[in-house]
């Protein structure tokens, strides 16, 4: 049965952006302290980020109706494909050409930045989550939009 | 599964969003079961039933 959205899910959907902009505040703010101060906040807003966007999206799945909740199983379904098709991409060489020149701008930060692998590594990992998000959230409207049409 | 739900929105002058409201679903899924896209799950059928005053069985029609 579908719910209204109370108080507390509009609190949730503005928290977000919200600390999105503390943390990156924050970690500009505290560039010059310790870095394990520095990735202690960092590691600590993303987890409130990261929780808070998991308990938004908890509330807001237990408020749709069947037919809405058949649309996201739909999109989630069908949306690892595109992860599948990132790996298979990845072997081809014009992408092998695109991932090594990627890596070499990484290399040429300064000292202070992260090894290239593990910034390559974050990227990817990075890439293959919003690609999938992408996709699952086009897929559901895509569904939901045959299903729904007059 | 065929249905009637259209013939009795009509016959009471409901639009879909009015019985979505009732049976409290999206009005994406009232158009979605009224067209035969979606078969609605049993609670769902029955409170679609419940809104009309009517048995399931006279909303609901199985395919011949």
């Amino acid at each position: 049965m579908r719910k209204k959205s109370s108080p507390l899910d509009t609190a949730l959907v503005l928290f977000i952006p919200m600390a999105i902009v503390l943390m990156l505040t924050a970690l500009w703010w505290t560039q010059d302290l310790s870095p394990h101060l520095h990735t202690a906040i960092l590691l600590g807003s993303f987890l409130a980020v990261m929780a808070a966007s998991l308990w938004a999206e908890v509330r807001r799945e237990l408020r749709q109706d069947e037919i809405q909740i058949a649309a996201t199983r739909f999109g989630h379904r069908w949306s690892s494909g595109s992860v599948g098709l990132l790996v298979v991409a990845s072997l081809l060489p014009p992408f092998q050409e695109l991932i090594f020149d990627m890596a070499r701008s990484f290399e040429s930060g300064g000292s202070t930045r992260p090894h290239p692998a593990v910034s390559m590594f974050m990227f990817g990992a990075a890439t293959a989550a919003l690609l999938q998000l992408l996709t699952a959230s086009l897929l559901r409207a895509a569904w939901l939009r045959a299903k729904a049409r007059p | 599964m065929n249905n009637r739900i259209r013939v009795l929105r009509a016959e009471r002058g409901w639009s879909q969003a009015e019985l979505a409201d009732r049976v409290e679903v999206s009005r994406n899924s009232i158009n979605a079961v009224e067209n035969g896209k979606f078969d609605p799950s049993l609670p769902l059928a029955f409170r679609i039933a419940d809104a009309f005053g009517m048995l399931v069985e006279e909303v609901f029609l199985k395919d011949q």
